[in-house]
């Protein structure tokens, strides 16, 4: 009896390559098409980026693109702001616990990463701005310390300054004082925000009101009173009839009209930004609240809680903790959508970066620099837009949401 | 229009007519000190912004000549970059004092839209770049071929009319912008791209081969395109007058901003500039200098004015020979050529009537 060939091994690099890309001609043929035409997109790709391209153009305004015409002198004012934001959400992620709490400290901990590397740039490249990234990192990881080693004497201060941080960052933005004058806490106007400040100012603060808001608008769509039910529901019907778009134009062209006055561009269509992302939010949280069992409600009433503990303490954490995948994806969509804000006049990111491929100098480069220009972007934007979907990804895991 | 539709008519001319009426324009840019000026910041040569912020450009430096008139200093400017769509808008409610985005003066602008266009600073128009080794001389020989046009432009129902009237068969590839139009252009994407000629020049540095390509009229026809028109010389094609506009209902503002354009012409023709003004104020025996820089201060006074209102627009900023060659001319990237754009003594369209 002749004997029998030894089972072939099925480990390996090259087995598994066999198994799955070369299994026949057919796969064999498909596999090595993919993988030349992946390898010439690469090449093309990275030769543009580091070849073809000239990125003199997005370099000599990193200003511009960063805070547009914020003057150059008082760059130390969202330098602070940066420090305080950073000090605080230091604090918070060294008070913070396991679980969930893993996750403020993995985003802090990759936020300085990031930090870091723009630190070490300016060391280099930016000397009116290195000082102040140096204070960023120092101060961060101070907070970070205070908050891991005297949790107790830090989380209510922290509190307060959290709930405090919107209006110190606008004051530190805005200034006081006279416009003309030269002191360094002189007025600046919101027309001279622009670029990545702007944007994430608008979507940062569009992220924090509407989000009370969108559960408000939930709650009352619930509500057994006719009035606020009817209110809530129109208004989240009405709004979301109507792209972002349209709403951005009627804030900022039709109300003026309306009311006779003329608020800043930036707080019409802040507004505009804050109300429509509540409305799509309440109808995500209402989602959340359908999917709580009656049974839950019921029982929480046998217990002697009354309305507004049940809703608080029973029926919106099972909620929220639900749709926390819609509503990161909510969130991701308005950070991206706040550059729609160009079409009423503003300049965010995307319409700064806009301008700059229309500067005179930008039309000496043959080609211009449009792919440039929108390549910072797409990278600005998609790092961001990454990271909130890890941040989101994780504390699916933590809060065990599909397990059960 | 039907009677369902009155009120919300009637509400729109409302809210129109809430926006014009408003108090004295020149009142409320004194009391505020600054000018709001309306300006577009992508428009290389006539409104951008450079490395450190501050907004350049043609449109920009009348915005300077009127705050310099206005208020003696030309820095008291603040200028608010507008979108296409919301310019007009912004006028009406009175957001901007005006408006200086390289808008064409058109009979429904002018009228239906209640605003009032000072002097044309820039004659533009229509025209076609080809390349130079495709032989494409007339409109005639597009024939068949993709022309590039940005969409929703006057450019594109231009190209349209024209074509249709000439009986040309193309493919319009439309793009969003000037700079996708030109890059596939550059590509072979179409034998030709079409947009106002000041926008043409400005792109072809962007080219490969900027030699390599030529600029032609839009007018440029074998056949003539009206019934009775010349053959090249026809109304319908594309004229864009680009003025600065203020809104109806303030007519001492309109005039201000009206004279201090025309001030700019009288002083090239003249030859004021920035560097001799004050020594012509002082030492001219020109009647007609001494009224533009306000030693005999009659006229500029009647404008509501201080008396050397335009002697500070043309010290501080310049005349328009200087305004031009600073943003326009051969020093600069774009090298527009005078054209129409010259004084009526050189055979182009400024005129200014006497002061």
């Amino acid at each position: 009896m002749a004997a029998k060939r030894p089972l072939q091994s099925r480990v390996g690099a090259a087995d598994w390559l066999r198994t799955n890309l070369f299994s026949n001609w057919w796969n064999t043929i498909v596999s090595l098409l993919s993988i030349a035409l992946s390898l010439w997109l690469l090449f093309v790709f990275a030769k543009f980026l580091f070849i073809d391209a000239n990125w003199d153009r997005v370099w000599a305004n990193l200003r511009l693109l960063t805070v547009f015409r914020y003057p150059a002198d008082l760059l130390w004012r969202p330098m602070l702001v940066i420090v305080f934001l950073m000090t605080l959400f230091g604090a918070s992620a060294g008070l913070s616990g396991e679980g969930t709490g893993a996750i403020l400290r993995n985003t802090f901990r990759w936020l300085m990463g990031l930090i870091g590397l723009i630190a070490l740039i300016s060391l280099f490249a930016f000397p009116a701005v290195r000082i102040w990234w140096l204070l960023v990192i120092v101060f961060a990881l101070g907070g970070y310390r205070l908050g891991r080693h005297f949790p107790a004497p830090v989380s209510r201060p922290l509190a307060w300054l959290w709930g405090a941080s919107w209006i110190v960052t606008l004051l530190i933005l805005y200034g006081v004082g006279p416009e003309e004058s030269s002191s360094p806490f002189r007025l600046v106007p919101a027309t001279l925000w622009g670029g990545i400040l702007l944007t994430f100012f608008l979507s940062i603060t569009g992220i924090v009101v509407s989000f009370p808001l969108g559960i408000a608008l939930a709650l009352g769509r619930q509500s057994r009173l006719p009035i606020i039910k009817g209110i809530c529901t129109s208004f989240i019907e009405i709004v979301r009839g109507a792209p972002l778009i349209s709403w951005l134009f009627i804030a900022s062209l039709v109300l003026p009209l309306i009311i006779g006055a003329n608020p800043p561009a930036i707080w019409r269509a802040q507004v505009a930004i804050i109300l429509f992302a509540a409305a799509y939010l309440a109808e995500n949280v209402r989602g959340g609240l359908q999917s709580v069992p009656r049974g839950q409600t019921e029982a929480s009433r046998a217990l002697g809680m009354s309305g507004w503990d049940t809703t608080r303490l029973i029926v919106l954490p099972q909620a929220l903790r639900a749709v926390i995948p819609a509503i990161v994806g909510l969130f991701i969509g308005l950070f991206k959508d706040t550059s729609l804000v160009t079409i009423v006049g503003l300049s965010d990111l995307f319409a700064v970066g806009i301008t700059v491929t229309n500067q005179p100098e930008s039309l000496l480069v043959t080609g211009g620099v449009t792919r440039e220009a929108f390549i910072f972007m797409a990278l600005f934007f998609w790092f961001f837009s990454y990271r909130m979907s890890v941040a989101s990804r994780q504390l699916e895991r933590q809060l065990g949401l599909g397990e059960r | 229009m039907s009677v369902r539709k009155l009120p919300l008519f009637v509400m729109l001319a409302l809210l129109i007519l809430a926006g014009t009426v408003f108090g004295q324009t020149l009142d409320t840019v004194r009391s505020r000190g600054t000018l709001i000026c309306g300006v577009n910041q992508n428009l290389p040569g006539f409104g951008s912004i450079d490395e450190d912020g501050d907004f350049v450009g043609f449109d920009i430096d009348f915005c300077h000549a009127i705050a310099a008139a206005v208020l003696g200093d030309a820095e008291a400017v603040e200028f608010r970059p507008l979108s296409a769509t919301e310019r007009f808008t912004a006028l009406q409610s009175g957001e901007i004092d005006v408006l200086i985005r390289n808008s064409t003066w058109t009979s429904t602008r002018d009228v239906s839209l209640g605003l009032n266009w000072a002097p044309t600073t820039f004659y533009d128009g229509q025209g076609f770049i080809v390349r130079k080794n495709s032989g494409i001389e007339t409109l005639e020989d597009l024939d068949g071929f993709n022309i590039c046009v940005q969409t929703g432009t006057t450019t594109e129902r231009n190209l349209a009319d024209t074509m249709a009237t000439l009986d040309i068969d193309y493919t319009p590839l439309v793009f969003q912008d000037t700079n996708q139009s030109i890059a596939a252009y550059d590509d072979g994407a179409c034998e030709a791209f079409t947009t106002d000629k000041s926008g043409l020049v400005s792109r072809q540095t962007t080219l490969r081969d900027p030699g390599e390509h030529t600029i032609l009229d839009a007018t440029i026809s074998k056949k003539p395109l009206g019934p009775a028109g010349p053959p090249t010389l026809d109304a319908t094609t594309s004229k864009e007058p680009l003025g600065p506009a203020a809104r109806h209902g303030d007519d001492q503002w309109y005039d201000i901003v009206k004279w201090t354009v025309l001030a700019t012409f009288l002083a090239e023709e003249f030859g004021v500039d920035s560097m001799n003004a004050s020594s012509l104020f002082e030492s001219s025996e020109s009647p007609q200098v001494r009224r533009l820089l306000g030693a005999d201060p009659d006229r500029v006074s009647a404008l509501g004015l201080d008396p050397d209102a335009f002697l500070n627009a043309i010290t501080q900023v310049g005349n328009y020979a200087e305004i031009y060659d600073r943003h326009l001319g051969p020093d600069t990237i774009f090298d527009v050529p005078r054209g129409l754009n010259s004084l009526y003594l050189d055979g182009g369209l400024l005129y200014s009537p006497p002061m």
